[in-house]
Formats: C-alpha cells, sequence, structure tokens
C-alpha cells in the first residue's frame, strides 16, 4: 500500500517536471526561429513592412527574383563560398593527414598554426589582410575576398578531417601499400572512402561559414562585386522596404534547402557531433 | 621456418614504404596550405601589430616608429575604457550567460526526446545557424522596433513600452539570439550521449531528478557546456554586425569600434591597437574561463 502510494507520487512527480521543462524549451525555440518567422511574414505583406503582415501579397517574393543587384549578390556569395569551402577542404586534407603521422611536438605547432584564425576575431583579421593588400595592390578584388574566405574557413575541414583520422587505423593503409599500391592508389581507395564523412561535414561548415560571413566581407569586398549579407546590410542601412524582406527570405529557403541536403548526405549528426 | 622470416621481413619492408610514401606525400602537399597560411594569415597579423606600433599622420601611410601612444591612448582614456572596452566585455559575458541559459533548455529537451522525434527541431535549430547573421538581425529588428510586435504586446498586457532597439539590451538581445544555436548544438550530442544507466543509478539511490540532473547530467555534459560558451563568447566579443545594425552608434565594441577608426576615421594605427587588444583581451579570458573550468573539474572529482 505504502509502495503503491509512493509510485503513484513518483509517477505525478515526473508527469508534472517535464511540462516545465517543455514551455521552458518551448519559448527557448520560439526565440531561436522568431527571426525567421517575422522575416518570412513580413515578405508577405502588400504595402508596408510590418509583422504580422496586415494584407497578405506574393508580389515582393516575385520582384525579389527580378531584382538584379541582390540576384547578382547571391551569385557572388554562392561563388566565394564554393570556392573558398573547396580550397580550404583540399588544403586540410594533408594537413589533417599528415599531422597523425607527426610527432605531438610538431603536430601541436602545426596545428595551433591552422587553428590560428580561429583565435582572432574575424573583423581584425579582415582589417589586417585588407592593409596589407591595399599597400601592396592598392585594391581589393574577389580573389582577396577568397583569399579571406579560405583562411577563415580552413579551420573547420582541418578539425573535422583530424577527428576522423583518429580513428583510423594505419594498419590499412600500410596493408595497401605492402601489396603494392602507389601512395596516390592507397589514398583514393583506402583513406579517402574511410575519412569521407570528416571531408563532406568539412566542407560543410566552411561553406555555411563563408556564405553566412559578414565581418570579412565589409572590408574585403570590392565595390562592384559585393556578396549578398553586405548587399542586405547597406539596403538595411538606408531602405525598409518589404522587398528586402523578400530577398532574405529567399535566402532562408536556400539555407533550408542546404540544411535538408546535408541531412540526406551525411545526417545533421555533423552538428550536433554525434557519431552516426 | 624461412617463410615466416620472408613473411616478416615482407611486412616490415611493407610498412617501412608505407610510412616514407605516405610521409612523402604528406610533406610536399602540406607546404602549399602551410606557406598560405604564413602569408596570408601570420604575415598580416604580424603587420598589424607593427601597424600598432606606428605613428599616425592624417594623408599618410603610417610609419613605423616603435610607438606606444595608441595603446595608451586606448587604455587611459576613460572614454575608450568605458564605452568599448567594459561595453564588450560586459556584453559578451552577459550574452554568452543567457544563451547558456537559453541554449541548455533546449539541448536537454531534444536530447531527451526519442531520436526519430529530435530530426525536425534539430533541423529547425541548424537552419537558423546556417541563415545570414544580417538576416536574423534584420528579422529582430522589425520585432523589436518601436510599434513592433514586442511593444505592441507589452502595450496590451499593460507593461512600459521601453524602448529596446538602438539600446545596449537591443545588442544584447541579438548577441543571445546569434549565440544560441552554437550552445545548442554541441550540447544535444554530449547529453544525448549520457548513459541513462548512471541516472536511472542515481534515482535508484533516491536521488530525485533535480538532484539526478545536479549530480549527473550537468556534470557529463560539462564538456558541450565548455565548448558552446566558447564558441558563443569568442563570436560575441568580436561582434560586429550586431552592435552596428542593433546599436544605432550608440552602443559601442571593440570590434565595431576598430572598423569604424579604420574604415571611416582612416586612423590604421589606432584600429589596429584596438584589434590587437581585443585579440588579447579575449584569449585572455578565454585562458582563464578554462583555467577555472578545468580546475572546478579537477575538484569536483
Amino acid at each position: 500500500m505504502a509502495a503503491a502510494s509512493h509510485n503513484l507520487n513518483r509517477s505525478t512527480f515526473r508527469l508534472r517536471l517535464p511540462t516545465g521543462l517543455e514551455i521552458a524549451a518551448f519559448c527557448s525555440f520560439i526565440f531561436v526561429v522568431a527571426p525567421l518567422i517575422v522575416v518570412a511574414g513580413s515578405a508577405l505583406n502588400a504595402d508596408s513592412m510590418t509583422f504580422p503582415p496586415r494584407s497578405l501579397s506574393l508580389k515582393w517574393m516575385v520582384m525579389a527574383l527580378t531584382e538584379g543587384s541582390f540576384v547578382n549578390g547571391a551569385m557572388v556569395s554562392l561563388v566565394v563560398a564554393l570556392v573558398s569551402a573547396s580550397v580550404s577542404t583540399l588544403f586540410a586534407l594533408p594537413v589533417a593527414l599528415v599531422l597523425r603521422r607527426m610527432s605531438p611536438a610538431v603536430g601541436r605547432v602545426l596545428t595551433l598554426s591552422f587553428m590560428g584564425p580561429l583565435l582572432v576575431p574575424s573583423v581584425i583579421f579582415a582589417l589586417a589582410l585588407y592593409q596589407v593588400m591595399m599597400y601592396i595592390f592598392g585594391l581589393t578584388n574577389l580573389f582577396v575576398l577568397m583569399i579571406g574566405h579560405i583562411i577563415i574557413t580552413m579551420p573547420y575541414p582541418v578539425r573535422t578531417i583530424t577527428a576522423v583520422t583518429e580513428n583510423l587505423d594505419p594498419a590499412l593503409e600500410d596493408a595497401a601499400s605492402s601489396i603494392g599500391a602507389t601512395p596516390w592508389r592507397t589514398f583514393l581507395s583506402i583513406t579517402l572512402p574511410l575519412i569521407k564523412p570528416g571531408v563532406i561535414a568539412g566542407f560543410l561548415f566552411a561553406f555555411i561559414t563563408s556564405w553566412n560571413d559578414f565581418s570579412v566581407s565589409i572590408f574585403l569586398t570590392p565595390r562592384e562585386l559585393q556578396p549578398l549579407p553586405i548587399k542586405i546590410y547597406e539596403y538595411l542601412l538606408y531602405q525598409y522596404r518589404p522587398i528586402i524582406a523578400a530577398v532574405s527570405t529567399w535566402s532562408v529557403i536556400g539555407s533550408a534547402i542546404i540544411v535538408i541536403a546535408i541531412d540526406r548526405l551525411v545526417g545533421l549528426n555533423v552538428f550536433t557531433g554525434r557519431r552516426a | 621456418m624461412s617463410a615466416t622470416q620472408s613473411l616478416q621481413r615482407t611486412e616490415i619492408r611493407g610498412r617501412g614504404l608505407g610510412v616514407n610514401a605516405g610521409e612523402l606525400l604528406g610533406r610536399s602537399s602540406v607546404f602549399l596550405p602551410f606557406v598560405f597560411v604564413v602569408v596570408f594569415f601570420f604575415i598580416p597579423m604580424g603587420w598589424l601589430v607593427a601597424t600598432s606600433l606606428s605613428t599616425h599622420e592624417i594623408g599618410s601611410p603610417p610609419e613605423f616608429t616603435g610607438t606606444l601612444e595608441h595603446y595608451a591612448r586606448f587604455w587611459t582614456d576613460p572614454f575608450y575604457l568605458e564605452t568599448a572596452l567594459w561595453t564588450t566585455i560586459k556584453l559578451s559575458v552577459l550574452s554568452t550567460v543567457f544563451a547558456l541559459l537559453i541554449g541548455y533548455v533546449l539541448a536537454y529537451y531534444i536530447a531527451e526526446l526519442p531520436p526519430q522525434r529530435r530530426g525536425l527541431i534539430t533541423s529547425m535549430v541548424v537552419v537558423s545557424l546556417a541563415v545570414n547573421i544580417v538576416i536574423r538581425i534584420f528579422g529582430l529588428n522589425v520585432l523589436l522596433m518601436n510599434g513592433g510586435l514586442v511593444h505592441s504586446v507589452f502595450g496590451l498586457i499593460g507593461m512600459p513600452r521601453i524602448r529596446i532597439m538602438y539600446t545596449e539590451l537591443g545588442v544584447l538581445i541579438g548577441l543571445i539570439q546569434i549565440a544560441v544555436p552554437y550552445v545548442v548544438l554541441p550540447l544535444i550530442g554530449v547529453i544525448a550521449a549520457i548513459d541513462p544507466a548512471l541516472k536511472e543509478a542515481a534515482a535508484s539511490v533516491g536521488a530525485n531528478r533535480y538532484r539526478t540532473f545536479w549530480a549527473v547530467t550537468f556534470p557529463l555534459s560539462l564538456p558541450g557546456v565548455v565548448a558552446g560558451t566558447l564558441i558563443a563568447f569568442t563570436l560575441n566579443a568580436a561582434a560586429f554586425a550586431i552592435p552596428a545594425l542593433m546599436g544605432g552608434g550608440r552602443v559601442r565594441m571593440m570590434g565595431m569600434m576598430a572598423y569604424e577608426q579604420a574604415a571611416i576615421q582612416g586612423n590604421f594605427p589606432f584600429a589596429a591597437a584596438i584589434g590587437i587588444s581585443l585579440t588579447i583581451l579575449s584569449l585572455l579570458i578565454t585562458a582563464i574561463y578554462l583555467f577555472v573550468v578545468s580546475r572546478t573539474f579537477r575538484t569536483l572529482r
């Protein structure tokens, strides 16, 4: 009897507490997604920008797609993100693979030098690169912007690839070379398939970092080829019309598509750090 | 016997070849990335240090004289200490603490869900991380501006309509909003990986849910807490877009001030001195934080 009432107490206790947690978690969740909901809602306004919208219309969403300046900005962002994520992943590959075979002391120095960009605020690094480039070339261009993005994105693939190589058994590669495989052959048919999840995750992290970057781009961006975030920023400084919400909504949709692609390709575990 | 010996010999030779080939491939292929990082990261950073020690004259490039005047100007003038330094430390620490509180609750909730139900809510958090910072600030802007939804709700429930946009509070909310996903995501993995048997063990010896949480879940989730808060803090200490867009020029953080000095005032040496100070400050606070965490962690064990 006593035991039964104890059990009953425990179960009501268990039933009540999660509701408190659920309410708190719900509020946190709303806080996280609120800006996205607001942006999408504002884009559907018929005339002026308010949230919640007063009367609905899709005209801004359509107009955003034909506004050359923003489409141009999105293309610049896309190209810069693709190039810098690819280059930084390609650079990170040998770095991560070599670190594994080096003595701990040398490895630590090398890791630190490639992780350095994470320790310096990106706006300060951008200031430094901007100064040097202005001194040497007297201008910035798309290449300089890409160089800046490669530096700030490289730590991510180095880290994700290093994480998978730690679990890699060197005996597998040695076995391949011992039966006469060339280093390239060993790399392509043994090493690469084994470290593929880390490579993909690193590339995607690098891509998102570049796509979202603001502080490096604001220094290094050339006047005529501004990436989308800078375009939106400059527009917001002077004007406030629903078209900017519509442009932003398209960008949110783009990001959502990338996230779905990541989920399909490697799973969202790459973000939460869980092993699949 | 001889067969085994020859096999061993092949094996030894094979391993030697593998290591050599791997290192040969490695050494040459690591050269390019290394040069790249040195040329485009370390040399510019060294250059920035040199610039911060140069004299500034309007209309001419900085001239290296080894002067400390820009550091002295920043670190002795009460205006800079109060508006930039203190605002930066206060806002970055506060926003990290709030981001941890909000993020922990959400991560705990997600991690406690059965795995197949975590997907949608996790992907929404990831999407918010993958959306440009400028766009997220813009959304907050619409929500928090005078006459916006938050103001209307405040009016309805009879609270005073305090100004949020273009105040420190607005910038703080912006910093927290940007940082929360960075805290949530590493925590989900860490909390979900905690062996449920440990919690059951705590419950079986009579610990209630709070006790279990503080004695088991929270200490075991500390690596995730440290990882998330470190990202949140380093991002927010260097925040630039958020004070620029939500502070309306009134809330000055060091990253933004360095940008203004360089891009608007053209005073590169002073901008460099602020930038180097910010970098050292951020590293110092990170080091102290890690030191304190490792010490408390050791005493806990």
